[in-house]
This record gives C-alpha cells, sequence and structure tokens, in this order.
C-alpha cells in the first residue's frame, strides 16, 4: 500500500481543487475527494493497476462531481431551494467578493452542458487533449472544438471578469 | 490556404498541432492579419477563462489522514461474515458429487456362466442368417391393421 499512500499525498490537493471548481462547497468536496481515494485504495486490494493514476483519479472524481451535482440540481428543482445557496462556501472569514467572483464562474460554468463544462475544467488544469478526451469520453479530434466552442459561451458570461482581468 | 477556423487557432494555442501544419499555420498568420488578430483574441480569451476558473478552485486547508469508512465493506469482510456451516457446505457439495461420479465401491463385473453363454451366442449370430436360411417371412395387412396373408418362404 504504499504506493497509495504516495499517490494520495502527490494527488489530494490536485483533485480537490478539481473537484471544487464544480458548484461543490467544501463538504462536499472533501466527501467527494475521500470517495475518489476509497476507490484507488479498494482498486488496489483487489490486485487491480493503473496505468495512469493521475488520468484515473480525474476520471473517477469527474464522474463523481457530475452525478452529484446533477442529483442536487434535481433536488433543488423539487424543493425550489434558492440557487443562490448553492456552491457557495459556509465559512465566514471568506471576503464576500471572492464569493461573489465564484459564484459568477460556477454560474456561467452551470450554463454550458455537462461534457463541456467538465472539458473546460480539465482544460483549465492543464490537462492534453488526449487526457481530456480519455478522462470525458469526447473524441481527440472533437476535443479543440468542443473546447473553443464553450471558451466562446462562457466570453460574454465572464465579461466583467475578463475584462477586469484583462485590465490588471 | 483558407483562413485558420477557431478549432485549428484553439490546436495551435494549445500546441496540439502536428508541427508540420503548425508551421503552414503560423505562415498563414503572417500573410493574413485577421486570422493573427482572431488568433490573439482567442488566445487572451483561453488565458482569461483559465484563470478565472483557476481562482475558483479551493484548495484544502490539510491533506487529512485516509481512512476507510465504516461502511464501506471490504470484500475479504464480505467473505468473513458468511456463516462457517455455509461455506463448509459450499466445499462439501462439489467434492460429494465428484466422489459419487468417480468412485464406485462393490460394483465389480462378474459375469455368470449363462451370462458368457447368451453374450457368446448372440455374437455368433450373423445379421444375414434369415437370408441365407430362406428364413423371410411375408405379412400383408388391410387397412385395419388385420393379417390377412402370411407365409415364410
Amino acid at each position: 500500500m504504499e504506493q497509495f499512500n504516495e499517490l494520495y499525498k502527490q494527488h489530494f490537493t490536485t483533485i480537490y481543487r478539481m473537484v471544487s471548481k464544480f458548484s461543490v462547497n467544501r463538504h462536499e468536496a472533501e466527501d467527494i475527494v475521500q470517495e475518489v481515494f476509497v476507490k484507488l485504495y479498494l482498486h488496489y486490494e483487489s490486485g487491480g493497476e493503473v496505468q495512469y493514476p493521475k488520468t484515473w483519479l480525474y476520471k473517477v472524481a469527474s464522474n463523481i462531481c457530475i452525478n452529484t451535482v446533477g442529483r442536487r440540481k434535481q433536488t433543488l428543482q423539487i424543493e425550489a431551494v434558492n440557487e443562490s445557496e448553492v456552491g457557495v462556501s459556509e465559512r465566514f472569514d471568506i471576503k464576500i467578493e471572492e464569493i461573489e467572483h465564484r459564484k459568477i464562474i460556477m454560474k456561467a460554468l452551470s450554463t454550458l452542458k455537462a461534457h463541456e463544462k467538465l472539458m473546460v475544467i480539465l482544460y483549465s488544469e492543464g490537462l492534453s487533449y488526449k487526457e481530456i478526451a480519455d478522462i470525458s469520453g469526447v473524441r481527440f479530434s472533437s476535443v479543440s472544438k468542443s473546447l473553443s466552442r464553450a471558451l466562446e459561451k462562457l466570453k460574454p458570461l465572464l465579461k466583467n471578469q475578463y475584462y477586469e482581468m484583462l485590465n490588471q | 490556404m483558407k483562413c485558420l477556423t477557431n478549432n485549428q487557432i484553439q490546436q495551435l494555442l494549445d500546441g496540439e498541432t502536428p508541427s508540420v501544419l503548425s508551421e503552414k499555420y503560423h505562415q498563414h498568420m503572417n500573410a493574413c492579419p485577421q486570422c493573427l488578430e482572431r488568433y490573439h483574441q482567442q488566445k487572451e480569451l483561453a488565458q482569461s477563462i483559465k484563470e478565472l476558473i483557476i481562482s475558483s478552485a479551493r484548495s484544502p486547508e490539510r491533506i487529512p489522514e485516509f481512512r476507510i469508512p465504516k461502511t464501506i465493506i471490504h470484500p475479504t469482510r464480505k467473505f468473513r461474515q458468511i456463516p462457517g456451516w455455509i461455506k463448509v457446505a459450499a466445499l462439501l457439495i462439489p467434492v460429494f458429487f465428484v466422489w459419487k461420479m468417480s468412485f464406485k465401491p462393490g460394483e465389480d463385473f462378474k459375469p455368470s456362466e449363462e451370462n458368457i453363454r447368451m453374450y457368446e451366442m448372440g455374437n455368433s449370430i450373423d445379421a444375414n442368417t434369415a437370408f441365407q436360411e430362406n428364413m423371410i417371412t411375408t405379412k400383408v395387412i388391410n387397412k385395419d391393421g388385420k393379417v390377412i396373408k402370411c407365409e415364410t418362404n
């Protein structure tokens, strides 16, 4: 299990950061990351091998995130809970600006289709097209097309943040 | 060469274009100010959105110690939870059938003298004997199944 412990230490932060880009709160993010590593642990325990651990972890994490966010969306529709509550951190010491900033980005990302959102998030992780294709299940030849389309969709939604960033 | 598509520009930005094509695209952009402009715009857009999304990510406060939740039952533990008598039965049933099929005590073949004689007689009868000895019986049967005529050669 030395191999597992090493992977856990090496990838925990990366996977946590990736998971937090989906509209999940801190508790959900911790649970998802824990679930991902439990799956990896059981996989190793049952004698399985993982050729590319990073890609494997990303794939499992993204599947769980998509399911969690999808399930919650359905629940929210039924219960008619205020949308602004989604994905907002419960911690009080974070600046309101930061929360607002995060909220706008999450809202913009939520307008994309599930696979587009996943691709944009993976792209922001600095993964190659091949890795993005492997994880998202999109054909390698379609990655750049879908990606440029998704970025174009985000442009008007993140206009203010985008220009702020350019002016800085 | 035609103007570059968004798709081609994106590939170029991300270093995913094969080197031969990449050279061609750059040559085209040097000659086409519109494509060069689009290239810079798309570069800014991709970079900014990437950074915006990165800025929305949270870091963990600390890396917690890994613990397997109690609710998850490990496969070996699942096996341990099966009652002992089921495990014994699962082991004995196939063993019993294998033993039953392969080993049959007290069934040594000891034919009697009569059996041997019958066997020898049976072997000595030729299938063509009836023809050779003209022992052929002909029966004529009517519609109701009654024997009308019976002849033996």
